[in-house]
This record gives structure tokens, C-alpha cells and sequence, in this order.
């Protein structure tokens, strides 16, 4: 799904889980407290140094003390990624257990996607999945230099702990890959995999009419070597789009494939939760790889908030 | 990669550091002046080299410009060499409104009137990077190699990858076997260790030998007597365990009855066990399915086949299960749902931390011996078949993974052998679960696909399987093809001013002479190659390469370099056109020369974008250490074609201090950008009690952008302090070591005269 957020169809017995980042973005649904009260707030703060998601962080407690919601901090690694989650899961149960009438609101603007697919997997198996509405503010620009990259280097390329690994690789592997706007790290990920087949998927609409074509011309020197008839667009924000496609490309969510499917999802947030809805049900799980950079580039980046989505609601 | 020279007055030196900083994150090789980086009297040498090779100069001027002596002879010489070659490579960037002289102010330049105005500065970043790339003549090089390996591309010596061996006839036809001694090896039963860095063949290798190809090109074979191989293929990977946070501490304990170590990794390797059967389990119904069903190799009626299913499915999932597979494709389908909950065990337990029971814990070794005895039995074609297990990527394991995987090796005979491709150089184990060691020679071989091009007989051989390979795709591509030296003709002429050759090897020779060096004297082409490169360096040229002599050497003893320079050279000769069959393909020269460039400067920087953890810091570390031997070669008057670096205090790299550039060299070794003399990894023996080996070169494919010279005559001996301050994330003490190094490579003292000389001036690294 995807409708345009108001504080209307956020219900006030909810529980709000978002997170800190140097992008101003991280405050886009947060600066909607005085109007959305919230039961409780789990903010997790990434634990990197970064002085511009300090200042970001700082202001986001402001603004759940102002209106007065209860809030608790949830210290986050991104380089140890398995103890934070783990050490986040009592504080998260508490809260849920607490106010377990009501869904749980979790922001994924500014969540690093590996993050967000190992979150996505807990609460599944805890069960908690049908309570979930979630939220996704757009930027409003990025300032984006052709010759600057958004990311440097290349830190680990790893599958996604928790989800299923790669599986039965005597078979061909078939890579599909979200494209953003960081060719780089695209290209590393297709060195490292070395698929048979590659299927590209660049998003589309973009966010702003201005920026179309910009994935392409990031991503131009894969996108030769894998020939454009490898090219798919795919809808940027609405998950389950995202997801039904995929089923499109791989094939029916109860048979084998020939291929051994790896996904990689570099493309916009909405889109790997599009592919962790698509893989959860299906009897040959696809893996999904993660390459993070060294060090990204604060100095070019998003700025401002633009349109605010639900893409998930809760069971009601 | 462009090369930036950053010209500024000392007071301005933080501003053109943080300038350097975001021009290398961008991909360029960024040059500051800075008295330090070569410490007093190389400084004009410095100054000269820099403005002289640089595509782009930024000259910073600020109040404090009128006063820096150094600036203001680098900005005149700058601008006097924009005039005269008539080029535009200056810009200026003017500090807190600095004035532009008349002369200046024809170049174009950029205001950056508050450095400290966070946003000003980045839209002075912005300015700079468009005008880099807008004036840049060069293309670049990710761009031409996925023009030249584009799918649809007609060129027949597009990047071959062994993953498609499956699926193309054209791999089958390509492919080439290394020498017959290193292909018997792998034929027979004794389990071997595949080592190389990428690109050497190893997964192609493999893949010859998996039953779905071996069988095929074997199907008519009239030899009986020949040992016919069944060869399964696994891609290996940490599978569930991936990334759990889990110890990946090697057991040290001893076993148990069970063959598992009684300490707290029982459960992980336990672990790893049951999921690498399982993984060996499906591979081999995937074999059996495709052999039987789509190619039509192995005859298997369907009441067979149930009855093997039913065989295997009974030893997968235990006699106890509740469903028997009675297909392929059911069992397989019963394999993948195991899997998904030997995936929800791991991360209930390791990531979750709740408590959960172990979904599969009856398979073992005899399991396997079971799986493979059982088909055996059931299809009597495979009866007198060699079963290979054939696993590639080893180093994708955790070590306690690897312990598995060695058990299994040493375990294997007479019911199955194991033949494991891994990178050069990795961090390995050999340890296995039963307490001993696995050891080389008794339990398994060693086969290095790296070629030493400086022994005679590996050079015959790597020469060899080069032609057979173009033959292969020439052939294949029903091109006309005379033989190599026609397809890859040699430009012998080197295209330079009269005399200024002799110049620089008499210059050579007189000094050579004055010692007395009768070898030098009587052999005037002992220094050809060093006063080449001097009188291309006065002239601003580039060292080109051609002919196939050249090239297979510059590949440096690895294929891919090879197929991709011939992939390059085709692209800039034929571009997009399809080749004319009826006459014969010839790769120019000078095509051949730009392709080699090309190359060269990708497979540096691909370093820092594709290598994980520390690919940057090793192309930094090859890019000093460039600068260092192409000094020498430019100025050391004795030896100066010396790629061949030494460590002299080597076991200085055991201490913790030391472990990042230990790793660091190991990352090389493992990417191919190191190699030793024998191919063997330098940094870390087989057995912790052998010496440790110091001395490794750079490959040669890296020379051309470098800027020095492949051939690797004698030795550079560095210091291991000077080199792990090469790594350091400060800046300012990377260039003052960068300096230091730098003066004791090129200056002609003897290395132990200059070793001896820095103890004293720093306490000594070994004084107390």
C-alpha cells in the first residue's frame, strides 16, 4: 500500500520507533508530535560518530520531551549488528507487551536497510508483524554532485544475518539488484556475485520529476555490462508492488527455482521492504546481500523532508 | 585516475589538506605540496615531477601567498608550462578575495572567500570536481571495460567468467587445461587444495570436472580403463552462521568419541556439519537431476530413480521422518524447508538469544559415505566413477566451517575426494574435528595457478595455455587467425628524440664506470630499460607495450589480465562492428599499449571500490610505493629497476601493532597485487614454525600505472615501520614516513647503512 500520511490514520495508542541520522529526514514524522501523542517512543541512536545525527538526535528527545511522550534509547552498531539487535529486544518487548493494544508506528526513513530487514524478521517471529504501520518520509532534495560519490569504499559485503543464506549454490545464481544512486558499491556487489543471470531494478517513479534518469547515469557502467534488456523499473514506495514484481521476474512463491536467487537491495528503502515482504512466505527463500560502505559522504546528501507515505497499515 | 597537484602557501596547509581529502574520495590521486613528503633536498625534484605529471594544478592563493617562496616558483613554473605546451591545466582557487596578477586571471578559477562556511566550501568542491571531469581528455577506464565486455558485444574475447561455463558452449570451447602435470593432479583421488588469486582458473577448473561437463565431453571416450570422475560442484558460503556474532576461534581441545572437539564451539561446528551435508545432499540430487533429465548422461529409469530417492531421503532426514522424498524434487523441496529452519534456529538462538532445539543433528561423515554408496548401488554407470566433491571459495568460511570441510578431506578416501579452490594467501585453518592436523603431502596437494614468470619452465607453460586459449577463441569465433605474433604484432621503436636514450645510459654507464662495474661496462644493455624510462620521462611519454611476449609478461602469471587487455585492445581496434572473417584479425600497437594502461589503472582502482575492509588503504599503499620505486628508477644510480621489495625486519608484522599492515599485505597477496617468486603467499607459512617469507613483488600488471618498470631485477629493501606508517590514517604522519621511505629507497647508501642511520635518529626499533 501506499497513501499519503496524516496524523489522522496514526491511532494515539500507538507505540513509534524511529531513528537518528544526519539527514534531516529523520525528523518527518517526529515533527508531527504536537499533533500525534503517541503511548511511547523507542528512538535508536546510532552509535558511529556522526556530529550532524548528534545535533538531529538531540533535537528529535527535544521535541518527545516537549510533548511530553515517554521515550527510551535503543544503542545501535552498525558494525555489530547482531549484539544490538539482541540487546535491543528486551527494551522492545517491554514497550510492545506494555501497550499491546495498540500498533506499533515504525519510521524507516533514514534506517540502514540491513537494520531495517533484520527488525523486519524479528517481528515476524515474534509476532508482531500484523501490528506494524509503517512510515517512510521522501527527502525533499539531494544534493548529488555526478562526480562526488553519496558512499566511499567498501566495508563488508555480507548476507543479511538472520535471513536465509545463500542456498544450494551448485545451482546458477540469479542476482537481482535495486540500484540507487551509489554505482559503486552496484558494481561491487556484481564482482563479488558473480551471478549467471542479473536483473537491474531502478526506481521508478523517481521522487522528483527532475531526478529521472539519474540511477541510470550512476549506474551506467553496469547497466552496459549487463545489457538494458536486464533493466526493470519498479515502483519506488508501495512494498507490495515492489514485491509483486519480483514474484513476476523469479516465478511462483511455492516452486524451486532453477536459479538460486540473491537479492541485493541498494534502491530506495520501500523497495527492501518490498523484497522481505516478497521472501518471507516462499518455500525457496531468496538470500539477500548487503554491501556497506567504509564512510559515507556527509558533505553531499539529502536535505529537507518531502512527501510522508504509509506503506504498511496494521491488521485491523 | 586523474592526477591532481594541490600547490598552497604553508599557513593554507589544513584547507589543502581537507581539499585533498574529498578529491581522493572522489577517485583522484591527489598531490599536496608538502615540504615534508620529501624532507629538503628533493624538494625541487618534487616540485618538478609533480607540476610536470599532473593532468589538473590547483594553485590556492590567500594573503599568505605573497610570502611562500616554494608557491610562488610553483605557480610560475606552472603557468610558464600552461603557455608553452599550450595546455589549460592550472585553476586557481582565490582564498579570502586574494588578487589574481594579469596572467592569472586569463586561468579559470574559483572563489572560496570563507573556507569555514561549511556550505561555500562544498559548492567549491562541486566547482572543482565539475571542471576536473569537464576537462578531462581522459575517458574513463570503468566505462571503456563495460564498453568493451557489454553483453551484446560481438567481442570474442569478452570477459570470460567461469559461471556461465554451463551455459555457454563458448566457455566449453574456450577453455584451455593448465599443464598436464597440474591436471593429473587434479584427476586423481588424493584431495587437492586449488590455489590462486582471482581470475587464474581455479572455478573453471572445478567446473571441468562436475559431472554435468566431465561426462559429456568423456560420453564417447573408448579408453575403459580410463578413471572416469563424478564430480558435484559447490559454491561455498557460511550459509546460516553467516554473521551471527559467533567465536571463530579454532578449537584447540581434543575430540571427543564422536569426532567433535568437547569445548563451546561443539555446538557451531555440530552445526556447520549437518548443514554442510545437507548442502552436499542437494548438490548431488541437482547433478543427478540434471545428468539424468536434461542431458542424458546417466541412465536412471523412473522406478530407479524412486527407489534412490527413497534411499536418499531416508539417509537425509533420518528413518524416524514422517515423510519419505520419492523424487528429486520432493526431497529437494524437503531439504530447503530444513534449511529455513536450521536459519530460524541460528537466529532464535545466536541472535535472539531465546532458547531453541537444533532442527537436524543426526548426519555425520558415514552419512555421506552413505549418500554416495547409495547411488552408486543404485546406478551401476557410476559404479567405477571417482566421486569429487568439488568446493570453491574456501575462504568464504568461518574457521570452524573450515575445520569441518578439512575433516571431510582427510576422511574422504577411498569413498570420495575433495578438490577445494581457494584465494592465495587467505587466513586458513588446518585443523579439522578430529585433533590432527591436515597436512600436506599426506593428505592433500598443493596446486598454485599462479605462473612464476621469472622461472623458464613456468614461463614455457603459461605461454602455452595463453596461445591455446586465443586459439581456442579465435577458433571458436571462426575469425582468421595466423598464429600470435600476427594478432598481437610488437612495436620495437621507441618513438623518441635522437640522443636522448644514449643520454641517460651513458650518464648511467660513466657513473657505473667511475665504480669500476666491469658487468656494466661490457653489457651495454644492463641499463637500457632504466635510462628508457629516464628519456621517456623527460619527454612526458608513457612506456607502451605490445606484442605477446610483453603482454603475457605484464599479466603477470594471471589469465584475466591477459583476456582482458586482448578484450580491450579488440574494443578500441574493431569497437562496435562485428569482425570481418575473411581477414585476418591484427590488434595495433598502440592499441595494445592503451589497453594495457587501461587495465592497469582499473585493476588499481577497482582496489578501493570492490575489495572490502581494507581495499582502500592497499591502493594508497600501492600508490606510495609507486612513488617510491619510480624514483628510483628515475634517479638511483645502481639499481634502479627494483620492484622486488624486501621487509627487512619482518618479524617486526607478528606484533599487534603491525596486524593491520599484516593484513593489508595478506589482502594483497589474496588480490593478486603481491606475488611471491614461487606464487606462494608471502606473509604467512604453512606451519607457524617455518621462517616467515619477506621478500614480494608487485604484480606487473600494476607497472604501466605506476609508472615503473615490470621487469624486477633487484631488491628494495623497506622497513616494515616505514611501511606500516604508509597505512596510517593520519595524514601528516603517512607523509612523513612516505619521505622517509622515499630517501632510503632512492638514495644510493646501502640499506644497511640507512636502516642504521634511522635507528640512531629514532632510538632504533630494537634499542631499549
Amino acid at each position: 500500500m501506499k497513501v499519503l500520511f496524516s496524523t489522522d490514520r496514526l491511532p494515539e495508542n500507538s507505540v513509534l520507533i524511529a531513528c537518528s541520522s544526519h539527514e534531516e529526514r529523520c525528523m518527518g514524522v517526529l515533527g508531527h508530535l504536537p499533533r500525534w501523542h503517541p503511548q511511547c517512543v523507542a528512538l535508536f541512536h546510532y552509535t558511529e560518530p556522526n556530529p550532524e545525527r548528534e545535533g538531529n538526535h538531540k533535537q528529535m528527545l527535544d521535541c518527545v520531551t516537549a510533548s511530553n511522550v515517554p521515550s527510551h534509547e535503543l544503542p545501535y552498531s552498525k558494525s555489530d549488528p547482531t549484539t544490538s539487535l539482541r540487546n535491543s529486544i528486551p527494551t522492545l518487548r517491554d514497550i510492545f507487551e506494555l501497550h499491546r493494544s495498540g500498533p506499533i508506528v515504525l519510521d524507516i526513513s533514514v534506517i540502514p536497510r540491513q537494520h531495517l530487514l533484520m527488525l523486519c524478521q524479528w517481528m515476524t517471529d515474534a509476532r508482531y508483524w500484523h501490528r506494524l504501520i509503517i512510515v517512510y518520509s521522501e527527502p525533499s532534495s539531494y544534493d548529488v554532485s555526478e562526480y562526488m560519490p553519496l558512499s566511499f569504499g567498501l566495508s563488508s559485503l555480507q548476507q543479511i544475518p538472520g535471513l536465509v543464506p545463500c542456498t544450494d549454490l551448485s545451482r546458477p545464481i540469479h542476482l537481482i539488484l535495486f540500484l540507487g544512486y551509489e554505482g559503486d558499491r552496484a558494481m561491487a556487489i556484481y564482482d563479488h556475485i558473480q551471478p549467471c543471470r542479473t536483473t537491474l531494478m531502478v526506481p521508478h517513479p523517481p521522487y522528483q520529476p527532475e531526478w529521472a534518469g539519474l540511477t541510470q547515469r550512476f549506474n551506467s557502467a553496469l547497466i552496459d555490462l549487463v545489457g538494458p534488456e536486464h533493466v526493470h523499473n519498479v515502483e519506488s514506495i508501495d512494498p507490495d508492488i515492489v514485491a509483486l514484481e519480483l514474484q513476476g521476474i523469479v516465478g511462483a512463491s511455492n516452486s524451486r527455482s532453477e536459479m538460486a536467487t540473491i537479492i541485493a537491495p541498494l534502491g530506495t528503502k520501500p523497495q527492501a521492504l518490498g523484497t522481505f515482504v516478497f521472501s518471507r512466505d516462499r518455500a525457496d527463500r531468496p538470500a539477500m546481500v548487503y554491501a556497506s560502505p567504509l564512510r559515507y559522504n556527509n558533505r553531499f546528501y539529502s536535505q529537507g523532508v518531502g512527501n510522508i507515505w504509509i506503506i504498511k497499515d496494521a491488521d485491523r | 585516475m586523474i592526477k591532481v597537484f594541490i600547490c598552497h602557501a604553508g599557513p593554507d596547509a589544513a584547507l589543502a589538506n581537507r581539499l585533498r581529502d574529498d578529491l581522493k574520495n572522489a577517485g583522484h590521486h591527489v598531490i599536496v605540496d608538502t615540504k615534508e613528503v620529501l624532507a629538503g633536498d628533493k624538494i625541487v625534484e618534487f616540485m618538478n615531477d609533480s607540476i610536470e605529471t599532473a593532468d589538473h594544478i590547483l594553485i590556492m592563493v590567500s594573503p599568505a601567498t605573497p610570502d611562500a617562496r616554494f608557491q610562488q616558483a610553483e605557480k610560475s613554473a606552472s603557468i610558464m608550462m600552461d603557455i608553452k605546451n599550450a595546455e589549460n591545466r592550472c585553476a586557481f582557487i582565490r582564498i579570502k578575495g586574494a588578487p589574481l596578477r594579469p596572467l592569472e586571471a586569463t586561468k579559470r578559477s574559483i572563489d572560496l572567500d570563507n573556507p569555514d562556511d561549511a556550505s561555500q566550501y562544498q559548492s567549491c568542491l562541486r566547482e572543482i570536481c565539475n571542471m576536473i571531469e569537464s576537462n578531462n581528455d581522459k575517458s574513463d577506464v570503468s566505462q571503456i571495460i563495460s564498453d568493451a565486455f557489454k553483453a551484446d558485444r560481438a567481442n570474442p574475447f569478452k570477459r570470460i567468467r567461469a559461471e556461465y561455463y554451463d551455459d555457454s558452449s563458448d566457455l566449453m570451447a574456450v577453455f584451455a587445461p593448465p599443464d598436464r602435470a597440474k591436471l593429473a593432479a587434479l584427476e586423481e583421488q588424493q584431495p587437492c587444495f586449488l590455489e590462486g588469486p582471482r581470475g587464474t582458473g581455479k572455478s573453471m577448473l572445478l567446473l571441468s570436472l562436475r559431472a554435468r561437463n566431465y561426462l559429456q565431453k568423456h560420453r564417447n571416450t573408448d579408453s575403459p580403463e580410463k578413471n572416469m570422475i563424478f564430480g558435484i560442484y559447490l559454491k561455498l558460503t557460511p550459509g546460516v552462521l553467516c554473521n551471527t556474532g559467533i567465536s571463530s576461534t579454532i578449537p584447540a581441545e581434543p575430540p571427543s568419541d564422536d569426532g567433535l572437539p568437547q569445548n563451546n564451539l561443539h555446538i557451531n561446528i555440530d552445526l556447520a556439519l549437518q548443514e554442510f551435508i545437507l548442502c552436499i545432499a542437494e548438490c548431488l540430487i541437482g547433478e543427478l537431476s540434471v545428468c539424468i533429465h536434461e542431458k542424458k548422461l546417466i541412465n536412471c529409469p523412473a522406478t530407479i530413480e524412486i527407489a534412490l530417492s527413497m534411499d536418499l531421503s531416508k539417509i537425509i532426514f533420518g528413518p524416524g521422518h514422517s515423510k519419505i522424498g520419492r523424487s528429486f524434487a520432493e526431497i529437494n523441496e524437503m531439504i530447503s524447508a530444513l534449511r529455513d529452519k536450521l536459519a530460524e534456529y541460528v537466529r532464535r538462538k545466536l541472535i535472539y538469544g531465546e532458547q531453541a532445539s537444533i532442527p537436524v543433528a543426526h548426519l555425520s561423515i558415514t552419512s555421506l559415505n552413505r549418500l554416495f554408496a547409495k547411488t552408486k548401488s543404485h546406478l551401476p554407470q557410476l559404479s567405477k566413477c571417482t566421486t569429487m566433491i568439488l568446493l570453491d571459495e574456501y575462504e568464504n568460511l568461518l574457521p570452524h566451517q573450515q575445520c569441518v570441510v578439512n575433516t571431510i578431506m582427510k576422511l574422504g578416501a577411498p569413498h570420495y575426494s575433495v578438490n577445494v579452490a581457494k584465494k592465495i594467501g587467505i587466513r586458513d585453518t588446518s585443523s579439522t574435528t578430529l585433533g590432527q592436523e591436515l597436512q600436506e603431502i599426506n593428505d592433500y596437494r598443493r596446486i598454485v595457478l599462479v605462473y612464476d614468470l621469472s622461472n623458464d619452465l613456468q614461463r614455457t607453460a603459461y605461454d602455452k595455455l595463453l596461445k591455446q586459449i586465443v586459439e581456442n577463441i579465435m577458433s571458436n569465433s571462426n575469425m582468421n587467425y595466423v598464429d600470435i605474433d600476427t594478432l598481437l604484432p610488437r612495436n620495437k621503436n621507441l618513438d623518441l628524440p635522437s640522443g636522448d636514450l644514449q643520454k641517460h645510459l651513458d650518464k648511467l654507464l660513466e657513473r657505473k664506470n667511475g665504480s669500476g662495474d666491469t658487468i656494466a661496462r661490457s653489457n651495454p644493455s644492463y641499463y637500457h630499460e632504466a635510462a628508457m624510462y629516464r628519456a621517456l620521462h623527460d619527454n612526458r611519454r608513457k612506456k607502451e607495450f605490445s606484442g605477446f611476449q610483453n603482454l603475457a609478461f605484464l599479466s603477470s602469471g594471471v589469465i584475466r589480465y591477459f583476456q582482458e587487455i586482448l578484450g580491450v585492445s579488440y574494443h578500441l581496434t574493431i569497437g562496435d562492428r562485428s569482425p570481418e572473417q575473411s581477414i585476418k584479425l591484427t590488434l595495433p600497437a598502440q592499441r595494445q599499449s592503451e589497453a594495457v594502461h587501461i587495465i592497469s589503472e582499473h585493476t588499481l582502482t577497482t582496489l578501493s571500490k570492490n575489495v572490502e575492509k581494507h581495499g582502500e588503504t592497499l591502493k594508497f599503499l600501492l600508490l606510495d610505493l609507486g612513488t617510491c620505486l619510480r624514483q628510483k628508477l628515475l634517479e638511483h644510480t645502481s639499481e634502479p629497476e627494483a620492484g622486488r621489495l624486501t621487509i627487512k625486519n619482518a618479524e617486526l608484522l607478528r606484533q599487534p601493532e603491525f596486524a593491520v599492515l599484516l593484513s593489508v599485505l595478506n589482502l594483497g597477496v589474496r588480490e593478486g597485487v603481491f606475488q611471491t617468486k614461487e606464487g606462494r603467499p608471502a606473509f604467512r607459512p604453512k606451519h607457524t614454525s617455518d621462517p616467515q617469507g619477506v621478500e614480494f613483488n608487485l604484480s606487473r600488471i600494476l607497472a604501466p600505472v605506476l609508472e615503473i618498470s615490470p621487469r624486477l631485477r633487484w631488491r628494495t629493501c623497506v622497513d616494515a615501520k616505514l611501511l606500516g606508517g604508509l597505512i596510517e590514517p593520519h595524514n601528516d604522519s603517512r607523509r612523513r614516513s612516505l619521505g622517509k621511505l622515499l630517501r632510503s629507497i632512492v638514495s644510493t647508501k646501502t640499506d644497511d647503512d640507512l636502516l642504521e642511520s634511522d635507528q640512531r635518529e629514532q632510538g632504533g626499533l630494537f634499542s631499549p
